[in-house]
């Protein structure tokens, strides 16, 4: 059974804090804007109930993931980590060379803005309710499903539980003083390193899974960042348009 | 059957979404690296080519949605 040094540790609780910063900013942005346009009322009850589903969801499929052995627990974690990492990975890369656009906040609250006042505020709104809810319930699954995932397969579902925790109440806080300038939040390059390390940890754990032993044990996981992390930035830099060069007139 | 027909379209968007290019290459790296290191027992093998395997797929993945913006 493969315990997590004091480097691995680190990792893992920098992974998932990144991972759930990125998602809560993105449920932040949806919870203000239902706020601004539909009443502060409908957005905090939309938030609590949908934290009470999560609550219920990981109340669920917690004690199940308890249940499989290991080895089988590895592989399904490592492929789901695999799959949902390269996903992220492959959108910041097609971010970075331009060819998709980037995740703007300040456009994403002003469109949700236009499109729920189309309704007029009262102290609750169902659609302001829906809309929040739904915000933070499709994002928060993302951060129970890493949580669960990267917690559970490196037995510090501990570490994995703070790191989410301290990821939530610090973009609760920034929330609160920045309120609607969420888009100075370096989004892609967040996603861009919780991608490699999602890859990463979906590597390490398929190899695990299937009784393949890693040279160096945990430290393969570092090793795995870094190469994968200097091949993108290999790939960037050769797939980036150039930019035409600029003639200046005497 | 509303509902499961929804959760089954939502667990459809969360795992293949628009790249079921990377669906398919989660599920083949598992398989290909397993049968390998099962049947053939090539652990030096497996060891480079898991991680060849995801980055060549990654970027193939990139390379195609760069070809189809290009058209």
């Amino acid at each position: 059974m493969t315990t997590l040094s004091s480097s691995g540790v680190i990792a893992l609780f920098a992974t998932v804090f990144l991972a759930s910063a990125v998602e809560m900013v993105e449920a932040l942005t949806i919870v203000v804007a239902v706020g601004v346009t539909k009443g502060w009322r409908s957005a905090f009850e939309g938030v609590a109930v949908a934290l009470l589903a999560l609550t219920g969801l990981v109340a669920v499929f917690g004690p199940a993931l308890a249940r499989i052995p290991m080895s089988s627990l590895r592989i399904v974690v490592g492929t789901v980590l695999l799959i949902f990492g390269m996903q992220w990975w492959r959108k910041a890369i097609l971010r970075s060379i331009g060819l998709k656009a980037k995740h703007d906040e300040d456009a994403i609250f002003a469109e949700m803005v236009e499109e729920l006042q189309k309704g007029l505020p009262s102290t609750r709104d169902a659609a302001g309710f829906m809309m929040a809810f739904k915000g933070v319930f499709l994002e928060g699954v993302e951060v129970v499903v890493t949580v669960i995932t990267l917690g559970s397969s490196a037995h510090r579902l501990d570490v994995a539980a703070t790191a989410a925790g301290a990821a939530v109440v610090l973009v609760a806080i920034v929330g609160l003083i920045v309120a609607r300038q969420l888009s100075n939040v370096p989004e892609n390059a967040m996603k861009m390193v919780v991608g490699i390390m999602m890859v990463s940890y979906g590597t390490f754990w398929i190899g695990e899974g299937i009784g393949l032993r890693w040279p160096g044990k945990d430290l393969a996981l570092l090793v795995f960042a870094c190469v994968y992390g200097l091949l993108t930035w290999l790939v960037v830099l050769s797939l980036n348009p150039r930019q035409p060069s600029v003639t200046v007139a005497a | 059957m509303k509902l499961v027909r929804g959760f089954g379209k939502f667990l459809f968007d969360f795992f293949v979404g628009d790249t079921p290019e990377l669906f398919a290459l989660g599920v083949a790296v598992l398989g290909i690296c397993s049968a390998l290191l099962h049947f053939l027992k090539v652990q030096t093998l497996v060891i480079v080519l898991l991680p060849l395997m995801v980055f060549v797929g990654v970027l193939g993945s990139v390379l195609l949605e760069r070809h189809r913006k290009s058209r």
